[in-house]
């Protein structure tokens, strides 16, 4: 029974820590905070999943628990960091250092007014448009509708369009 | 900004992704949350609260270089009759090498349980470090003992390993006490129910006898 406990998790395992990790990242902006927290989201959610608990949906337990865990982070006092530009972490696509330089900037304000959506908002954004997710998984998460999961995506997309259009009016992607 | 250029540059967080070195030993440790097969029940049960103590920041690091140290160990078990049949000491020397610089860790952290502020789990994770520790070594004293030839490299680790088990062991002990008599001391301050100071007077005795694992089981029921 063990055996398969461990089985089954290190296959959730390898379909979310990606994921989980990148959703955490997304939100506080340092490496090693996002594996700290995306640790504890896994020691916690193996620590339910092995007591045999039936899990309904495991995308939505680990979000969950990834969430809680951010808020924690942020009830102790952390602060929203200004990622440094050479430490978001994307792979560079071009070998011209300055365009890498103005697009890691522009990514890292995009990161910053994503998180000033609501939660809700960044999640579905996230959900939808980095891991894939359809709507109906999204709306599966949310425990909403199929068709009010849509809209919110749809708002939330209008939302975080007009805070970088505002903010940054002379981004090289205007 | 439109939206096709805005989903274009959200799409391109998608990049971000965890080390892939962090990400294997993490998965590791996770999922060698469980005893070696000759481990007690006792100790089977005090581990579990291993779990439960990885989340508190302070003890974060003894946890994380002790599951080192369970995970490592665990490869003992189960590979060991392997080591003399393949020619691959390297490995084995470097993992040993690993072995030693984190029992060396955690004995760094040790003293770090004397302050927490939550003494069951100080004194449960104590039992738990000296319990894993012990285990790995015995193995590690089996190894040595083999008939069969090793390397000198390995040898040498081994004899480190159990070194460095046996400083661990000794300052746990040490740790161990003073929380103790710190909580023997407390106790007797405060007014306890009969049972309560019957458990205290017994854990005492127990403690006195040496019998460490005894008297803390004892102490962890006082007030429930």
């Amino acid at each position: 029974m063990a055996k398969n406990y461990k089985k089954q998790f290190g296959q959730l395992y390898d379909k979310h820590i990606g994921k989980i990790y990148r959703y955490v990242f997304l939100k506080v902006g340092a490496k090693e905070v996002a594996e700290d927290i995306s640790a504890e989201v896994f020691v916690k959610s193996w620590k339910k999943f092995r007591t045999g608990l039936e899990i309904k949906n495991c995308s939505a337990y680990f979000y969950q628990v990834a969430r809680a865990e951010v808020a924690n982070y942020y009830r102790g006092g952390a602060k929203m960091p200004t990622v440094g530009v050479d430490n978001l972490p994307l792979i560079d696509v071009n070998d011209n250092p300055e365009a890498n330089q103005i697009i890691k900037s522009d990514l890292e304000n995009l990161r910053a007014r994503l998180n000033e959506l609501k939660d809700e908002h960044q999640d579905v954004l996230i959900w939808y448009y980095l891991d894939g997710y359809s709507s109906k998984e999204i709306a599966q998460m949310l425990d909403k509708t199929e068709g009010a999961t849509r809209v919110i995506i749809s708002r939330a997309l209008a939302e975080l369009r007009e805070k970088m259009t505002k903010k940054w009016p002379e981004t090289l992607f205007v | 900004m439109d939206e096709k250029q805005l989903i274009q540059q959200l799409k391109t967080f998608s990049q971000i992704q965890p080390d892939k070195g962090w990400e294997l030993s993490l998965k590791q440790r996770l999922l060698a949350q469980d005893l070696p097969v000759e481990a007690t029940e006792k100790s089977r049960f005090i581990f579990t609260g291993l779990v439960n103590m990885f989340s508190q920041p302070k003890m974060a690091f003894a946890s994380l270089a002790l599951l080192g140290v369970v995970v490592l160990g665990t490869s003992f078990y189960f590979d060991w009759f392997g080591l003399f049949q393949n020619q691959q000491s390297k490995a084995m020397a470097a993992a040993l090498q690993t072995m030693e610089s984190q029992l060396q860790s955690v004995n760094q952290s040790l003293d770090g349980l004397k302050t927490t502020a939550n003494v069951n789990q100080a004194l449960s994770m104590a039992q738990v470090i000296k319990s894993t520790v012990k285990n790995n070594q015995q193995v590690a004293q089996k190894m040595q003992a083999s008939p069969l030839v090793l390397s000198r490299s390995i040898l040498a680790g081994l004899s480190d390993v159990n070194k460095a088990s046996n400083e661990v062991v000794a300052k746990t002990d040490q740790v161990q006490k003073e929380i103790l008599e710190k909580c023997f001391a407390d106790l007797k301050q405060r007014s306890l129910s009969a049972a309560d100071q019957e458990r205290l007077n017994q854990a005492e005795k127990f403690y006195n006898q040496d019998n460490v694992s005894e008297a803390i089981l004892l102490l962890q029921q006082i007030g429930q």
